[in-house]
């Protein structure tokens, strides 16, 4: 069964129909086509698929999608021709923190997240931020570096 | 795309009692973070899902006189980021910290934690240490009973179409609390052991160990001899032997063994007494 959502994502306003049972993760990928949001683990363990909900980062495979009916949702595309944005992707470039990129944008919106919080964030808060995000590829070396080079 | 099931935001408790007494097979979500693991797992999904997460009357962290209420809509992270909490509760503001990781605690709340009620997890043990008492609310009334009577099996709370509305523990001045855990990786998964200890404001302590058997685990003889002891080596001998004759935690866990998880519980203890600085570092282990 289905049923219609109101919802803000990446600054637009979407009235969809949208059944029960679906994921926000699954909105967003196949009904949407915002692949940009990564599909890992499925379970909340990885981070690939973090969004932020209501300026807060969270995991969108374990949320469903008529858990953001009313609310505001900003994804990796959303952030897009930002500010931050730019200065991640550089400092993430200049680190080398990227190989094969799929735990990047759950990376990069942890990251955000990080600094809408603050702007200077310490050591700890940004084991904080990335602690629950998996790479299989660099090490977390590159990517703790490549954060600390914005501060 | 999870098994189907209907999805309902009520926002007030009568609404959801007169959607838990129509239907047979319904289930609570709160923050979901331990509802739609199970059901992506799971052969079927319950026909209705009743989302909580509007009912204002189950949010917030308050005090009142001597005591502090923490609604059971409240998340991990507001927990963490309380400071009513941190200067109240340490062992509190501990298992926030070591619970999950950022994303995990900005959804899960302290109530879903409670009432899936697994063996592991942050809160149970915290709470029993605390003598917390839970408020239940159902379509009649609010009941209030202590945390050790609610909860009382693995994943078992005695809620009958009822909802946990908060949780309160007394503050006491001079009341001194302490959490640590094990877990294989940091965050990311239950605690394979964990410890909550008190020492309230007339010396005695109680201690709560997590996941070595069905509900947090509390021994008499462990308190008193830490109440009336010096705390020296041979004391931790003595605790030691005493953990070990009277514990026995599943053999077939497949996290960690029996004998471990033994030496685990007084190593966690003492971990919990050097935070509250009543032992020094010449204590090991
Ligand atoms: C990646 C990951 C890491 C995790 N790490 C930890 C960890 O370190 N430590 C830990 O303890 N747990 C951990 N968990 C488990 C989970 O996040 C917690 O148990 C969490 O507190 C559950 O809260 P929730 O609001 O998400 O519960 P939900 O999933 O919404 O609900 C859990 C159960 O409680 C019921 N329920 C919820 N609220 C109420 C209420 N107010 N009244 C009546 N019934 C209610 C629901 O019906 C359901 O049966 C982790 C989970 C994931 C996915
Ligand atoms: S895909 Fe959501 S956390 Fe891994
Ligand atoms: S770059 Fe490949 S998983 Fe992180």
């Amino acid at each position: 069964m289905a049923k219609t959502i109101n919802t803000i994502i990446n600054n637009e306003k979407h009235e969809i129909e949208v059944p029960y049972q679906m994921s926000l993760l699954e909105l967003l990928r196949e009904e949407l086509n915002m692949t940009g949001t990564k599909e890992g683990c499925g379970n909340g363990e990885c981070g690939a698929c973090t969004v932020l909900l209501d300026d807060l980062p969270v995991r969108s495979c374990i949320i469903l999608a008529h858990e953001i009916d009313q609310k505001e949702v900003v994804t990796i595309e959303g952030l897009k021709n930002t500010g931050d944005y730019e200065k991640i992707k550089e400092v993430f470039m200049a680190e080398d923190a990227v190989q094969c990129g799929f735990c990047t944008p759950g990376f990069v919106m942890a990251v955000k997240a990080l600094l809408n919080r603050t702007k200077y964030p310490n050591d700890q808060d940004i084991k904080e931020a990335l602690g629950g995000h998996l790479c299989r590829c660099t090490g977390y070396e590159a990517i703790h570096k490549a954060v600390k080079r914005l501060v | 795309m999870f098994n189907p099931f209907v999805y309902k935001r009520p926002n007030n408790l009568e609404q959801v009692f007169t959607l838990l007494d129509q239907n047979e097979d319904v289930k609570i979500i709160a923050g979901g973070t331990d509802l739609l693991v199970k059901l992506r797992e799971a052969d079927r999904s319950p026909e209705l899902l009743v989302d909580i997460k509007d009912l204002e009357k189950l949010k917030g962290i308050k005090k009142n006189k001597n005591e502090i209420k923490i609604g059971a809509l409240t998340t991990i992270t507001e927990i963490k980021e309380s400071k009513l909490i941190k200067d109240e509760f340490d062992a509190l503001y501990q298992a926030a910290s070591q619970f999950g990781c950022y994303e995990i605690r900005n959804r899960a709340t302290i109530g879903g934690n409670v009432v899936h009620a697994s063996p592991g997890a942050e809160f149970g043990v915290v709470l029993f240490a605390l003598n917390a008492e839970v408020e239940v609310v159902g379509k009649r009334d609010v009941k209030r009973m202590p945390i050790k009577e609610f909860l009382y099996d693995v994943g078992s709370v005695k809620l009958n179409n009822e909802l946990l509305k908060s949780i309160i523990i007394k503050n006491k001045p001079d009341l001194k609390s302490s959490y640590h855990r094990i877990s294989r990786v940091k965050g990311m998964d239950l605690a394979l052991v964990n410890a909550a200890l008190v020492k309230d404001d007339k010396a005695q302590y109680t201690s709560y160990f997590g996941a070595v058997a069905r509900t947090p685990y509390n021994n008499n003889k462990v308190d008193e001899l830490l109440s009336q002891s010096n705390l020296n080596k041979a004391l931790f001998v003595k605790i030691q032997k005493i953990v070990d004759e009277s514990i026995s935690p599943r053999a077939t866990s497949l996290r960690a063994s029996p004998e471990y998880k033994k030496k685990m519980v007084v190593s966690l203890l003492k971990k919990c007494l050097r935070d509250i600085g009543e032992i020094g570092d010449d204590i090991d282990g």
